[in-house]
């Protein structure tokens, strides 16, 4: 009896491991292909360059073993760099990185090879990231040092490492000093240490096609044994392709699918892939001009724009009306439970007849309050979303029209780039429309567009200014945070100009929009919806499963 | 004669000359910075704040800091040379990207010219030489319509039939790739079909009207009453009198056509995704790739010119009056 029992156990326990083994691995099947279809040419296949979706997709650790990557939490993640550590002063990174990785054709990763990279970055690529880098060096077999002679490790970690990797040595050292590496179209400029190599392409066709290296293993085991990218004539093409089930999922750095064509998902197991974007279209006061001085004539503008047609115009059905602080909750260090924007018309009037703006001569506009005429110069940025700056712009017009505000938009200074540019720089503008990119909003966010003082210790005119916004605290901050050297130094400055910009109206975003990288749920699982990049994301490679 | 060949061949260059002049101020005077273009919005302003002096070495590279005057005199150098530069938009050189766009839009132009040609001839002489009769009826108002609707409406409402419900052909491209020998051609006739085919159509509808128009004009004059008149059969009166004059205006519009032959078709280009002059010019306008712009200009000027010069030649050939007058 005593036999049997322990015979019917063993057989139970032997029935349920099977079970179990044989679940996880239904569950966890790998992919055997995946395919990416994107509207960015397929062109290039340079591991340095940024162009074309070789270029792009590289961002996301595919060829190329970026040094590190961000999770969505804004904290920075291992990649190539197996492990890093900041010095408490921000001045040197010590990090390890694998020995058993190899390059696409098939020779080993060296030391050699990560000590030309910083040096080909900083020296030939001139990286500014790495312009205080003093010394490269090998602590250990799979382990090295930075030595920064300013606190910009954190920095660059942030601002290019993650967009950038290591480089063979015997590809590039050909290019060390001169400035054609950007351009190599050798079959050798493709070599690359990512997960995935350059199998074969086909220019005409619009096609590339990628295996893992099972070696290349930073985040785990690949679970997706090739890749193809497809490129379309655009967006449209690109969701006919997959309600069709031609494509798995779109992947376009910074371009996600417009809003309007959203509609054309026709199939159930397409996800529409939406998140909050963390750009944003917004609005800059001028503040060295008579009326963008007075905080009671910002308060009145953001009080008479209608906030629900403005999230309509830039972003239809899929946008919000935002709150003070211009940055979207997808952005690092938001800071939650600043006021809502609200029209108010009538508050409107109020603030502005109690601040002095009457109609003195009885025509239905309003004076500035030392009885001069008021006409309120709007200059959307110029930019290949004209149309839309100008749409904007033109509600605008209509909102503070309703509050006896007569504004207009300078045809002259929109014509050409260097015309809006030199206005924006002088701060030739009561209310300025601009644009910050999801790449920007990363860690740079839409304050860079606000600064008025240059970079400390250089001169103004060395850079780019489009800010009116004098105050010490508030230029020092945005530098600060541009240069920060830990997160908690980022996340504190940020956090401090949300609530700024929430007090002083300084400047306004327009809307928060909503972006969209569809993807089809029917044949994979494991998809991670990354917040302003879709499921294309450094993790992709690592968590999709067959199902 | 020769003399008279001589001037016709001198104002063709000196058309072009106008045209290399005109099409290299023109890009140079479009709004915009070219560098901006060269490096993406992002980038460049990246570069302004960060790394202003990789900007101007760019500027420098492509030589947009020197004095209009030295750029246009470098340009008609290289031009006389056959040397357009490097690319803006991929840095390959722009005659080996010109050369490869063009093989493939000879591909959709050139059957489109000959069977357009052809087919819109032949009909639009039956049509028009029994105006009124069901063969007419049926087919002006279909070629009015396609000569109305814009080619771009019907390419789109065609791909949405074809490509994505009935899934006949490919969505867009050129090819599926990974491919060679017969299946390579055969994946890229496969994919041609759906834009050939409207492109064909246009053209028929075009021609179609043009020579019906020609011949219902020509069958209503004095000396083909006369030839009736004479006793001629139906069939020699149509060939020897009608078809004689009426092929002069549809001579000179083939000709026309021939002028666009390497231009492409932009609108079918982009919307098929068919990577041919067409788009190409297209995205070198939209992104000031000044060097691909104006060898796409002159290709096009130089086609059209050379267009004009054969359609003189063909039209005395087939009317000697035309060189008296």
């Amino acid at each position: 009896m005593k036999r049997i029992s322990c015979f019917l156990m063993a057989l139970v326990i032997l029935c349920s491991l099977f079970a179990v083994t044989v679940s996880a691995d239904d569950a966890k099947a790998p992919v055997e292909h995946l395919v990416i279809g994107t509207t960015t040419a397929n062109n290039t296949f340079n591991l340095y360059s940024q162009a074309d979706i070789f270029g792009r997709i590289n961002y996301v650790g595919f060829c190329r073993g970026n040094w590190i990557y961000e999770a969505e939490d804004g904290s920075l993640q291992p990649y190539f760099l197996t492990s890093f550590e900041i010095s408490e002063d921000g001045t040197t990174l010590d990090f390890t990185f694998p020995t058993t990785a190899v390059w696409s054709d098939g020779m080993p990763v060296t030391w050699d090879d990560v000590e030309f990279s910083f040096r080909f970055l900083r020296d030939t690529a001139k990286n500014t990231g790495l312009i205080h880098l003093t010394d490269i060096e090998q602590t250990g077999e799979g382990s090295g040092r930075l030595v920064f002679s300013a606190p910009d490790v954190y920095a660059y970690l942030v601002g290019t490492a993650m967009m950038q990797g290591v480089l063979p040595k015997h590809v590039w050292e050909k290019f060390e000093g001169t400035d054609d590496y950007g351009s190599y179209t050798e079959p050798e400029a493709a070599v690359g240490c990512g997960p995935y190599k350059l199998v074969s392409y086909d220019v005409d066709a619009q096609v590339s096609y990628y295996e893992a290296i099972p070696e290349n293993n930073y985040h785990g085991d690949i679970t997706v044994k090739s890749v193809t990218i497809k490129t379309y004539p655009d967006q449209t093409a690109v969701m006919m392709a997959l309600n069709q089930g031609e494509i798995d999922c779109y992947y376009a750095y910074s371009s996600p699918i417009d809003s309007t064509l959203i509609d054309l998902i026709m199939d159930d197991a397409i996800d529409p892939g939406k998140s909050i974007y963390s750009g944003e279209d917004q609005i800059t006061f001028g503040m060295t001009r008579p009326a963008g001085m007075d905080y009671n004539f910002r308060l009145a503008v953001t009080k008479a724009m209608d906030w629900k047609l403005l999230a309509n115009v830039t972003g239809g059905d899929y946008a919000e009306i935002p709150c003070g602080g211009i940055i979207p909750p997808s952005c690092n260090g938001y800071l939650d439970g600043l006021p809502r924007f609200a029209q108010d018309i009538d508050e409107a009037n109020r603030i502005l007849d109690e601040a002095g703006y009457a109609d003195i001569n009885g025509d239905g506009i309003r004076e500035f309050p030392d009885g001069t005429e008021m006409n309120i110069l709007i200059v959307p940025q110029y930019s290949k979303k004209m149309d839309l700056r100008n749409r904007i712009a033109e509600v605008l017009i209509n909102n503070l029209a309703a509050v006896g505000i007569k504004a207009y938009v300078d045809q002259s200074i929109i014509v050409s780039s260097e015309v809006w540019e030199s206005n924006i720089m002088e701060g030739n503008y009561d209310i300025a429309i601009g644009y910050t990119t999801a790449g920007m909003a990363r860690h740079s966010s839409a304050f860079r567009y606000y600064v008025w003082s240059p970079k400390p210790g250089t001169e103004r005119s060395a850079s780019w200014l489009w800010g009116t916004y004098q105050d010490e605290e508030f230029n020092a901050t945005v530098w600060r945070m541009l240069n920060a050297f830990s997160s908690e130094e980022y996340v504190e400055c940020i956090q401090w100009l949300q609530q700024e910009a929430s007090d002083t109206l300084f400047g306004a975003a327009l809307s928060w929009t909503y972006c969209f990288y569809p993807y089809r749920t029917d044949k994979y699982g494991g998809w991670y919806n990354r917040a302003s990049w879709g499921v294309v994301n450094d993790e992709l490679w690592y968590t999709l499963y067959t199902k | 004669m020769a003399k008279l060949w001589l001037k016709r061949l001198l104002g063709a260059l000196l058309t072009i000359y106008v045209v290399i002049t005109v099409s290299f101020f023109m890009v140079r005077f479009m709004p915009g910075d070219p560098l901006q273009h060269l490096v993406g919005q992002e980038e460049y302003y990246y570069l302004m704040e960060n790394d202003p002096a990789e900007l101007e070495r760019l500027a420098e590279k492509y030589g947009l800091n020197d004095p209009v005057g030295v750029q246009y005199l470098r340009y008609l150098e290289n031009v006389i040379h056959m040397d357009f530069g490097i690319a803006y938009s991929n840095k390959q050189p722009v005659v080996e990207n010109v050369l490869n766009c063009m093989s493939w839009t000879i591909m959709l132009s050139i059957p489109t010219w000959i069977v357009g040609g052809l087919l819109g001839g032949i009909l639009g002489v039956i049509a028009g030489w029994k105006p009124g009769k069901l063969f007419d009826s049926i087919m002006t108002p279909i070629a009015l319509f396609l000569n109305t609707v814009p080619s771009n409406c019907i390419a789109i409402l065609a791909l949405v039939v074809f490509a994505y419900n009935l899934r006949w052909v490919p969505i867009g491209g050129m090819t599926s790739g990974m491919t060679t020998g017969w299946a390579r051609t055969a994946d890229i006739l496969h994919h041609m079909a759906l834009p050939l085919s409207i492109l064909i159509l246009f053209r028929v509808s075009g021609d179609f009207m043009l020579m019906k128009s020609s011949v219902s004009q020509i069958r209503r004059e004095d000396y083909t009453t006369t030839a009736r008149a004479k006793g001629l059969p139906e069939r020699k009166v149509l060939f020897r009198h009608v078809m004689k004059n009426a092929l002069l205006p549809y001579v000179t519009s083939m000709c026309m056509q021939m002028g666009s032959l390497l231009s492409g078709s932009m609108m079918i280009e982009t919307i098929f995704g068919w990577k041919g002059m067409g788009q190409l010019f297209y995205n070198a306008v939209s992104n000031r790739d000044f060097p691909t712009a104006q060898l796409c200009f002159l290709i096009s000027a130089f086609c059209v010119v050379t267009a004009n010069l054969v359609s003189d030649l063909i039209i005395t050939v087939i009317d000697p009056r035309v060189m008296v007058k």
